[in-house]
């Protein structure tokens, strides 16, 4: 099960510049909470800053009600691309959570296996990285993220160099991974559908500062079928969050000319 | 039956076949420059101290076979040690320049300075300060074969991604498990190619060497044949040289495979 997570009045500025301005959010345990925006609106630097991977210029994080200070390690990370280490086999490169943690090998491995299955991977446990498409690559790189039953997954746009149909079943997968063990989840996506289908609760933010702009709730039933992304509940939610990116300036219809942001938020 | 079906077989059963016609190229144009060495001689009749036929070549190789043996195994015993004490010298280097900011700041600038100077006009200084035995030459191979390893090591280290830095870190990886479970095998591709290099440079290390101050090795015998007009002889010890190079590259080239069979460069499928 996971941990909660407290974000407090959290800003990461880069010499002088605000990347972040002040955030703050809770997020429950066992929640599966994603964070929506364009490019620059300072997701990915949040996310670093949960994992302990980067520092708040002020606030603070912390995990199960201790300050986050050093790189987390109950915890589990999912970057665009795999990352997976060319010199090791799929499972070598899942087992390789366990030997940072020294864990009992052969417990692991038995999980290791059982996790690339799920992820349908069978078969495929002593192939080396290039011998793998993208979509499978990734799929091994959430197994390892995932190998050590940790409380945190971190996800950072991790479909988003996927073809759309891999990305479907991704979705599923995942819902399907996460459903087993309840970690609590941090997934950043560009996608908006990606995000409704996926989570509990959205955060939508906005950029230069980066800033939360909206929380959204998700109270579709689980487990969701990709059919459910045709239904009007579903649909609501997407609309809604197209509607903040909309006002802030992000995405505008085409209605035959490109009005300012100011004059576009005066007339919303 | 169409016409494609036929074509089917053809293109499988040719392909080994193909493979093993191509193995035989290198060996092909061996023969040719042969060929064209024994014509040229045959038609301009050049003294036999200037170009001496093939024939004469291979005479020598078998009459002075023990000899030439002999001289190939002080120079590629010199290369070896070259080579090793290049690595040694070189990779503590390398990862302390990689590590460490001031480290880099100091040394780096030095060692790109230290390349500028003519590394065969410090052999006379060398022998003034090792003498005639075996560091000397052992010295100069390292200073000629050093720095490629120093360089492509560097390269490699400094390559690792952002991303893979922060999965060992969220492992929580110590920083010697780091350097060994992920910087040290994500380098070694590079880490390799600067060995073909330096494996390479340890043979023209040792030979000057040899020129300047030895009594034993093909450098020697290269001299001592250059003063007694012995063509065929210092062709023959050329081919020795080549010998060592050849085979010394390959043994690295071996070791990379056997290390790495992963990587692209190693791969038979890789794409050109």
């Amino acid at each position: 099960m996971g941990k909660p997570i407290r974000i407090e009045h959290v800003t990461k500025s880069y010499k002088g510049l605000e990347a972040l301005s002040s955030t703050s959010l809770l997020i429950g345990e066992g929640e599966f909470v994603s964070i929506v925006g364009p490019s620059g609106c300072g997701k990915s630097t949040l996310l670093r800053i949960v994992a302990g991977l980067d520092t708040p210029t002020n606030g603070r994080v912390s995990v199960a009600d201790r300050v986050v200070t050093k790189p987390e390690t109950d915890i589990g990370i999912v970057f665009q691309s795999p990352v997976l280490l060319d010199w090791r086999s799929v499972l070598d490169n899942v087992l390789i959570q366990a030997e940072a943690r020294k864990l009992p090998h052969d417990v692991y491995a038995a999980r290791a296996r059982d996790l690339l299955a799920a992820a349908g991977l069978k078969g495929f446990e002593s192939a080396y990285p290039y011998q793998l498409s993208g979509g499978m690559s990734q799929r091994v790189s959430v197994c390892r993220a995932l190998v050590h039953n940790p409380s945190l997954l971190l996800m950072d746009e991790p479909f988003g160099a996927l073809d759309a149909l891999t990305r479907d079943q991704m979705m599923v997968d995942l819902q399907k991974l996460w459903l087993r063990s309840r970690p609590t989840v941090v997934f950043v996506t560009h996608s908006v559908q990606e995000a409704v289908f996926l989570s509990d609760r959205i955060i939508v933010m906005a950029p230069r500062p980066g800033r939360v702009e909206a929380v959204l709730d998700v109270p579709l039933p689980r487990s969701r079928r990709l059919s459910m992304r045709g239904t009007a509940e579903f649909n609501a939610i997407v609309d809604e969050i197209l509607h903040h990116f909309q006002r802030m300036g992000v995405i505008r219809d085409d209605d035959g000319e490109t009005p300012d942001n100011t004059t576009m938020e005066m007339a919303l | 039956m169409g016409q494609a079906d036929s074509t089917i077989p053809i293109s499988v059963t040719s392909a080994p076949t193909w493979r093993r016609v191509r193995a035989f190229y290198p060996v092909i144009s061996l023969f040719v420059l042969l060929g064209a060495w024994q014509a040229g001689v045959m038609l301009f009749q050049p003294a036999p101290y200037l170009l001496p036929p093939p024939m004469a070549v291979a005479n020598v190789i078998v009459s002075q076979f023990p000899s030439l043996v002999y001289h190939s195994g002080i120079t590629a015993f010199e290369t070896t040690l070259a080579f090793v004490f290049s690595i040694l010298v070189a990779m503590p280097i390398a990862f302390l320049i990689a590590r460490f900011r001031w480290f880099e700041e100091t040394v780096y600038p030095l060692l790109v300075v230290s390349q500028a100077v003519p590394k065969v006009a410090l052999a006379p200084l060398i022998l003034v300060w090792l003498g005639f035995g075996l560091s000397t030459k052992v010295m100069i191979g390292v200073l000629v074969a050093f720095f490629p390893v120093i360089i492509s090591t560097v390269v490699g280290l400094k390559s690792v991604p952002k991303d893979m830095v922060y999965l060992g870190r969220s492992m929580g990886l110590s920083a010697k498990d780091m350097f060994r479970k992920i910087y040290f095998p994500f380098a070694l591709p590079s880490i390799f190619g600067g060995l073909k290099v330096c494996i390479t440079l340890a043979v023209v290390g040792a030979v000057v060497g040899e020129f300047i101050g030895a009594d034993k090795g093909l450098g020697y015998l290269i001299l001592l044949a250059s003063g007694q007009m012995q063509t065929a002889l210092m062709f023959a010890a050329l081919i020795f040289l080549v010998l060592i190079g050849v085979v010394s590259f390959a043994l690295v080239q071996w070791a990379e495979a056997r290390l790495m069979p992963w990587h692209s460069s190693v791969r038979q499928d890789a794409g050109h």
